[in-house]
C-alpha cells in the first residue's frame, strides 16, 4: 500500500515535471522537423555541431541570466561584458599572460561587472533593468575604448582546446557549457543560496522578514550572471580565434527570450535550469534554421522580437491560473 | 426638521464568513454634523464604502435626492454631491492647486482644450471658501502641507455641487491650530446647509462638532443621540460589549524573568514607548487603527527603524538592525499581510516551512532535502496543517492553514519571543482556537509573546496584560481584573482617567 502510494506520488511528480516542459519540448521537436523538411542540410552532424557550438557562448550566459532572473530581477549587461573580457583577455595576451592566466581575466572582468551591477543597485537603488542598460552601455563602451575599436587575433594553447578540443568526439565548449549548466542546476536546487534565490524571486518582502539577506543574496547572484558571461567570453573568442569589442552586440535580448521561452516565470521565483537549456536549444535551432533558409537578417530578428513577446504572454496567462 | 439629504434604510453587507453591516439605518440632513464612533472592525470603513460607492450593499436601500437606489456607483455617488475626505489623502503631487481641484472636471474652451484662465479664477474661489486664498492656484501639491492638502481635497468636492461631505478621521495628521482651522470650515459647511458625516474616535472632537451622535458596534447601529443629550460615559459603554464568541484554550502559567525590554523607543511616530515581557506571557498590545502598536513589534524585529530607544534581549542590550539579526536572538515575528509578508504564495509548503531555519538543514555546503521533507512533515503533523503533500503549493491552502505555517516556520526556530502582528485575521474560527492554543503551548515552554490584535474580544480572552496605544503613545497599562472591554476602549480612544 505504502509503495503503491509512493510510486505513484513518483508517477506524479514525474508527469508533472514533463508537464512543465512539455510545451517546450514539444516546439522543440516541432521546430526540427519543419527544418528537417525545409533544408535538407538541418539535419546533418556538421550542422547540428554547428548548433551546439552557437549554444555554447549564449548558452552559458543564459545559464547565468537565469539565476538574476529566478531572483526577480534582470541582467542585460551580460553581452556587454563578455565583450568586455574578450578584449580584456586580448590585451593581457598581448602582454605576455597565457593559458589558465586568461581563464582568471575572463572570470574576474566578470566578477568585477558583476559587482559594479550589485553595488549600484543595492547601493544607489536603481531597479535592475535600469542599472543594467546602464553597465551594459558603460562596458560596451570600455570595450570599444580599450580595443581602440579594434580586432585582436590571438593564439594560445587554452583558447585553442576551447575552439578545436574534443573530447569523446564532442567539441569542448560543449562540455564547458554542459559543466556550467550542472554547477548552476546544483547551486539552485541543492544549497542554501540558490534556495535563497528562489525564495526572494517569490517575494522579496516575505524573505526579507524571514531573516534572508537580501542584498548579500542579489550581490551573489549577480556576480554569478556576469561571471557567466566572463567565462561565455573565451568560447566566443575561441570560435574564431578573435577579441572582438562588438561580440554580441545586438544580441542582448537573445539569452533572456530563451530562458522566458524555457518557462522561467517573468517576475521571479520560478523555473529551472532545465527549463532554460530548453528554451536555448529552441533559440539556438530557430536562429540556425532561419539562417539555413537564407532569411532576411532584419526578417530573424523580427521573428525573434514576436517570439520573445509571445513567450511574455504565455507566462502572464500561466500566472493567471494560479 | 431640515430636508433629508441621504438615508440609508436596512443596510446590509457580507463578505464571506462575516457580516460586516448588520442592519444599519442612517439618516444625514442638511446643515447637520453627524458623527459616526465605533471599534475597529465595527463596521465604519465598510459603511462609508457603501455610501461612496464603492461597495454594493447585500441587502437594503440607499435614498438620496428623493430617489430609491440599491446601490450607487462611485461616479453617481459623485454626480450627487457625496464626497469622501479618506485619511489616505487622493491627490496629484505633482500638478498643481487648481488642477487638483479641478481633476478629470476641467474648464473647457469653445474648442475642448482645458480653459486655464477659468480653471485658475474658478479656483481661487473655491480656495477661498475652504481658506486657501493665501495660495496662489497654480502651487504644485508637493508643496503643500497635509492640513493643506486635505483643504484642496475638501474644495475638490465643494467645486462639484458638494451635498453630504463624509471624513474619515480629518484630524488625524493635523496640528491644533489646523485643527481649529478644519473646524471653522466644517462649521461654514454645515451653516451652508451641507450635511457632514464625521468618523472620529476622539470624544472631544465629536462633542466639539456633532449635532447627533451614532455609534457602530459589530456592524450594528447601537445608539443614537443629540449631542446635547449625550455623555461621554453613555458612547463608551455602547462601543463595548462585543461578546466573547470564540474559545479561548489559554491555561494558568508560571511568569519567568523579564525576557524583551523595550526602553523609551521613539521617532517621528512612536513618542516615548516602554513595555517588557516575561517568559511564560502573553502580552496584548492593543490600539486603533494606525496608533503604534503594530510599529513598535516591528521596531523591535529590525523590520523598522526608529531613532532612539533601548531594546534588551534577556538583560542584555541589543541592536538589532534587520530581522535576520533578530532571528539569531530568538526573536520571531509573524507579520499582519499573511499573503506578501508571510509566506512565499506560489511556493511549496516545504519550502515555506524551512525557509527561517534553512541553514540548519545542511549537510556541509549542500541542502539536506530529506531532512527539509521530515522537518516538514513533522510540523504538518504537530500543527495539524491540512495539506495534500508537502510539495502542495500554498496559495491553495485555506487562511487559517497558511497562517499554521507562517507561525511554524518561527516556531522550527525556538524562539524566546514570539511578536506576532494580528496573527488571526482572515483566519476561520477553528483555526483561530487551534492557534490560540499553539500561543499557550508555546509560553507554558517559557517564550514570552507580544501580541498585536485588531479584535479587542481577542485580548480579553488571551492576554495576561494589555499595554494600550493612542497616537504613538502607550496610554495605558492593564493587567488582571482591570483588563475589561470598558478601560481598554476608553484608553484606545485617548481617555485618560481610565489609564494608568
Amino acid at each position: 500500500m505504502e509503495s503503491k502510494s509512493r510510486l505513484k506520488h513518483t508517477l506524479e511528480l514525474v508527469s508533472h515535471g514533463v508537464g512543465t516542459y512539455a510545451s517546450v519540448l514539444i516546439a522543440v521537436i516541432v521546430l526540427g522537423i519543419a527544418f528537417s523538411f525545409a533544408s535538407p542540410y538541418f539535419f546533418t552532424v556538421a550542422n547540428l555541431k554547428n548548433i551546439g557550438v552557437y549554444m555554447s557562448a549564449s548558452g552559458i550566459i543564459a545559464a547565468g541570466v537565469t539565476v538574476s532572473m529566478l531572483l526577480g530581477g534582470l541582467d542585460l549587461s551580460q553581452m556587454s561584458i563578455m565583450a568586455f573580457a574578450g578584449v580584456m583577455v586580448g590585451m593581457a595576451h598581448q602582454a605576455g599572460i597565457s593559458g589558465v592566466g586568461l581563464l582568471l581575466v575572463a572570470v574576474l572582468c566578470g566578477v568585477v561587472g558583476g559587482a559594479i551591477n550589485a553595488f549600484v543597485m543595492n547601493v544607489l537603488g536603481i531597479d535592475p533593468i535600469l542599472t543594467t542598460i546602464g553597465t551594459q552601455l558603460i562596458f560596451r563602451a570600455l570595450a570599444y575604448m580599450i580595443s581602440k575599436g579594434q580586432y585582436y587575433s590571438i593564439s594560445d594553447p587554452l583558447i585553442t582546446w576551447i575552439g578545436r578540443g574534443k573530447l569523446f568526439g564532442i567539441s569542448t565548449m560543449i562540455w564547458i557549457t554542459l559543466a556550467v549548466y550542472i554547477i548552476v542546476g546544483v547551486m539552485l536546487k541543492y544549497t542554501q543560496f540558490g534556495r535563497n534565490v528562489i525564495t526572494i524571486g517569490g517575494s522579496p518582502q516575505a524573505a526579507y522578514l524571514s531573516g534572508i539577506s537580501v542584498k548579500k543574496t542579489k550581490t551573489f547572484a549577480y556576480i554569478i550572471s556576469a561571471t557567466c558571461a566572463g567565462l561565455a567570453s573565451l568560447l566566443f573568442v575561441a570560435q574564431a580565434y578573435t577579441c572582438a569589442p562588438n561580440a554580441g552586440s545586438g544580441n542582448d535580448m537573445d539569452c533572456i527570450a530563451a530562458v522566458v521561452i524555457g518557462g522561467l516565470s517573468v517576475s521571479g521565483g520560478k523555473g529551472s535550469i532545465i527549463g532554460t537549456a530548453l528554451g536555448m536549444l529552441f533559440f539556438s535551432m530557430l536562429a540556425n534554421g532561419m539562417s539555413l533558409l537564407s532569411m532576411d537578417v532584419y526578417a530573424q530578428k523580427l521573428v525573434k522580437g514576436a517570439l520573445l513577446l509571445l513567450a511574455v504572454y504565455i507566462d502572464i496567462v500561466r500566472s493567471r491560473k494560479n | 426638521m431640515s430636508e433629508i439629504l441621504m438615508k440609508l434604510e436596512g443596510i446590509y453587507k457580507r463578505f464571506p464568513g462575516v457580516i460586516a453591516l448588520d442592519n444599519v439605518n442612517l439618516t444625514i440632513r442638511a446643515g447637520e454634523v453627524l458623527a459616526l464612533v465605533g471599534e475597529n472592525g465595527a463596521g465604519k470603513s465598510t459603511l462609508i464604502k457603501i455610501m461612496s460607492g464603492a461597495y454594493t450593499p447585500s441587502e437594503g436601500a440607499l435614498y438620496v435626492a428623493g430617489q430609491k437606489y440599491e446601490k450607487l456607483t462611485p461616479g453617481e455617488a459623485l454626480r450627487f454631491g457625496i464626497a469622501a475626505i479618506h485619511q489616505e489623502l487622493n491627490n496629484v503631487n505633482g500638478l498643481s492647486i487648481a488642477e487638483n481641484i479641478f481633476l478629470n472636471n476641467q474648464p473647457r474652451t469653445k474648442a475642448g482644450m482645458v480653459d486655464y484662465k477659468a480653471m485658475w479664477e474658478a479656483s481661487r474661489k473655491a480656495q477661498e471658501a475652504v481658506g486657501l486664498q493665501y495660495l496662489s492656484p497654480k502651487t504644485l501639491m508637493h508643496r503643500l502641507s497635509t492640513a493643506e492638502k486635505q483643504l484642496v481635497e475638501i474644495a475638490r468636492a465643494y467645486v462639484r455641487d458638494l451635498k453630504v461631505m463624509i471624513m474619515d478621521e480629518p484630524t488625524s495628521a493635523l496640528n491644533q491650530e489646523e485643527i481649529n482651522k478644519l473646524y471653522t470650515i466644517i462649521r461654514q459647511l454645515r451653516a451652508e446647509g451641507k450635511g457632514i458625516i464625521y468618523i472620529s474616535h476622539k470624544l472631544d472632537e465629536v462633542f466639539e462638532l456633532a449635532d447627533r451622535i451614532q455609534v457602530l458596534r459589530n456592524g450594528s447601529s447601537v445608539y443614537e443621540v443629540d449631542a446635547k443629550d449625550a455623555t461621554r460615559d453613555a458612547i463608551i459603554t455602547s462601543m463595548c460589549g462585543r461578546e466573547l464568541k470564540d474559545m479561548y484554550p489559554v491555561s494558568k502559567r508560571e511568569l519567568g524573568e523579564v525576557v524583551l525590554e523595550v526602553e523609551g523607543l521613539s521617532d517621528d511616530f512612536l513618542q516615548d514607548v516602554s513595555f517588557h515581557v516575561r517568559r511564560g506571557e502573553i502580552l496584548g498590545l492593543y490600539g486603533l487603527m494606525g496608533c503604534g502598536n503594530a510599529e513598535a513589534i516591528q521596531s523591535v524585529f529590525g523590520a523598522r527603524r526608529y531613532k532612539s530607544g533601548e531594546i534588551s534581549i534577556k538583560g542584555k542590550r541589543v541592536d538589532i538592525k534587520n530581522p535576520r539579526q533578530a532571528a539569531g536572538l530568538g526573536i520571531a515575528y509573524v507579520p499582519a499581510e499573511r499573503k506578501t509578508e508571510g509566506l512565499i504564495l506560489g511556493h511549496t509548503v516545504r519550502s515555506n516551512l524551512s525557509v527561517v531555519t534553512l541553514g540548519q538543514l545542511r549537510r556541509g555546503i549542500f541542502l539536506d532535502l530529506a531532512a527539509e521533507a521530515r522537518m516538514a512533515r513533522d510540523w504538518i503533523n504537530r500543527l495539524r496543517i491540512k495539506t495534500p503533500r508537502t510539495d502542495t503549493v500554498v496559495s491553495t491552502l485555506s487562511g487559517g492553514n497558511q497562517q499554521k505555517i507562517v507561525i511554524a516556520k518561527w516556531l522550527a526556530n525556538k524562539p524566546d519571543v514570539f511578536l506576532l502582528n494580528d496573527p488571526t485575521r482572515g483566519v476561520d474560527v477553528g483555526a483561530k482556537v487551534e492557534i490560540y492554543k499553539e500561543i499557550d503551548e508555546l509560553c507554558k515552554a517559557g517564550c514570552a509573546v507580544v501580541y498585536v490584535a485588531s479584535e479587542l474580544p481577542e485580548l480579553l480572552g488571551i492576554a495576561d496584560r494589555v499595554y494600550v496605544f493612542h497616537e504613538g503613545k502607550i496610554n495605558g497599562e492593564f493587567s488582571g481584573s482591570e483588563v475589561t472591554q470598558k478601560n481598554i476602549i476608553a484608553s484606545a480612544i485617548g481617555e485618560e482617567s481610565y489609564g494608568k
